[in-house]
């Protein structure tokens, strides 16, 4: 996991049917995630380089398991 | 949650607080609150008829489809009508009046009324909450409703404070909910015939429920209003005051800081720190639907009820410092997700108004455009019109209970605009 937790290529999606507007993502991390306009979170594709660890405890944070990190291959970092 | 839950709830009732374990460390509030493995064991039993099956004690899928639904009542466009459109300038106006000769006063609970109740009716669909008396109305019925869904904390007879609360009710209904129902029933009944496009729709409770579901029972959309309501009365305007104690004892004992005033950032970050000294409710209460250990190791039973002390773990010292105890919005080094702690829950019950008080950001908003939050906004035009606490009217806490409700918070407005507290 750390090694994967390095790479600077990482991005977070989100399930929005399993989303419930916690906010977490946002709070944790406003530069990558947003809740748009009906209060469901989005990414961010404009966003600077995320920091890993960051995104990593984002996917931590959601309570409904709704945001998968994954690295530039498509692989699943987490959760 | 299933039917055998709730009827296994509603036959058992809750213990004395005394003897329910208590949580005061953040991590394992924290675990307890983002976990599907405990749920809210108020409002099966006294304040059922009030707000029972609101969104708040719901767990599960059923919590999941009502907090999507509703949504959009706090979604990011929502959050920016209510700054701009009803907050700003209700406090604006308030204000105004107080301006006349000699000193100006205002009653900060009244003025942060004002503004609660317009927004409070925007976000559940009431119409016609516009006059001082239609809010004065709205605010008394929000009051005893309010009593009656924390019951659990009230000094008076369980048995009073409920009978109140449905007459609240009964009221509510006659003169706000039924009304506004009917109004939207049929505003749905042309948008379902493409009679009226989606965009005409108010994002409010009661119309969002509505279209989600045109069969959503009544007495349950009418107690979910009523939680919304009461959610609105019993939290912002007491943790308004609140905050507004907090940072104009800072700004007066720290002149350096006086230019900040107007910095919606600095205000956020100050508004969570107050938050969490102050939480709205001094516990939360959860009961294990099943035997587990929880990280810290604590071995918790089936069955065990809960009380998550809210003002202990807001002052965790592992989380928040060895001065967690004192008010510093440049507080650094916290570990906690959240400069306010768990004032406003976790997980997937967080509070949904916690955006409409605080705003998104987190402490980081940045612009004038973006949603600061109610209590942020407030702030900003107070210490603007150089507000400080009336020195021969001093606020005053309510008698009836155990909560840290004020009754009186007079303002003395000092004409410092553009200035801030004591410059």
């Amino acid at each position: 996991m750390r090694d994967e937790v390095g790479r600077t290529d990482m991005r977070g999606e989100i399930e929005p049917e399993f989303c419930i507007g916690s906010g977490c993502c946002e709070e944790r991390d406003p530069d990558h995630f947003r809740l748009d306009e009906n209060g469901i979170a989005r990414w961010v594709e404009d966003g600077p380089p995320p920091d890993p660890e960051v995104l990593v405890d984002v996917a931590r944070l959601c309570p409904q398991r709704a945001i998968i990190i994954k690295d530039g291959s498509g692989a699943q970092v987490a959760p | 949650m299933t039917e055998d839950t709730r009827a296994w709830w509603r036959d058992v009732e809750l213990i004395p607080r005394d003897q329910m374990t208590w949580v005061r460390t953040y991590d394992e509030a924290n675990d307890i609150l983002k976990s599907p493995d405990f749920f809210s064991p108020l409002h099966y039993r006294h304040s059922y008829p009030v707000v029972g099956e609101s969104i708040q004690s719901l767990f599960g899928e059923t919590h999941s489809t009502r907090r999507r639904a509703e949504l959009v009542v706090v979604s990011r466009a929502a959050l920016v009508k209510y700054e701009f459109e009803l907050v700003l300038p209700i406090v604006e106006e308030g204000l105004s009046v107080a301006d006349s000769d000699g000193p100006r006063k205002v009653d900060l609970l009244d003025l942060v009324k004002t503004a609660v109740m317009r927004v409070a009716a925007a976000a559940i669909g009431l119409d016609d909450v516009t006059t001082p008396d239609e809010i004065e109305l709205l605010s008394d019925i929000g009051d005893r409703v309010s009593n009656g869904v924390q019951v659990e904390w009230s000094l008076l007879p369980v048995d009073d404070v409920i009978a109140e609360a449905l007459r609240a009710k009964a009221e509510f209904v006659e003169r706000f909910y039924g009304p506004a129902k009917v109004r939207r029933v049929e505003l749905l009944s042309s948008w379902r015939a493409g009679g009226v496009p989606d965009s005409a729709l108010p994002h409010d409770v009661i119309t969002s429920l509505l279209k989600a579901d045109g069969d959503f029972d009544d007495d349950l959309l009418l107690r979910e209003c009523l939680f919304w309501l009461s959610a609105s009365t019993a939290t912002t305007i007491h943790a308004s005051a609140h905050v507004f104690m907090e940072i104009w004892n800072w700004l007066d004992a720290h002149p350096e800081d006086r230019p900040l005033f107007d910095d919606l950032a600095f205000l956020q970050r100050a508004v969570g720190e107050a938050m969490r000294l102050h939480p709205p409710i001094p516990a939360q209460l959860r009961c294990a639907l099943r035997d587990l250990e929880l990280t810290s190791g604590r071995r918790i039973s089936k069955g065990e009820q809960i009380a998550l002390d809210l003002n202990a773990i807001g002052r965790d010292r592992r989380v928040f410092g060895d001065d967690s105890d004192r008010f510093d919005p440049h507080r650094q080094g916290v570990s906690a997700l959240h400069v306010y702690g768990v004032s406003f829950g976790q997980g997937a019950h967080a509070c949904l108004g916690r955006r409409l008080a605080i705003g998104a950001g987190n402490g980081k908003v940045e612009g004038d455009v973006e949603p600061a939050g109610l209590i942020v906004r407030l702030m900003e035009v107070l210490l603007r019109q150089g507000a400080t606490v009336d020195p021969d009217d001093p606020p005053t806490l309510r008698a009836t209970s155990t909560q840290d409700r004020w009754a009186r918070f007079p303002l003395v407005l000092c004409a410092r605009d553009h200035q801030g507290v004591g410059s």
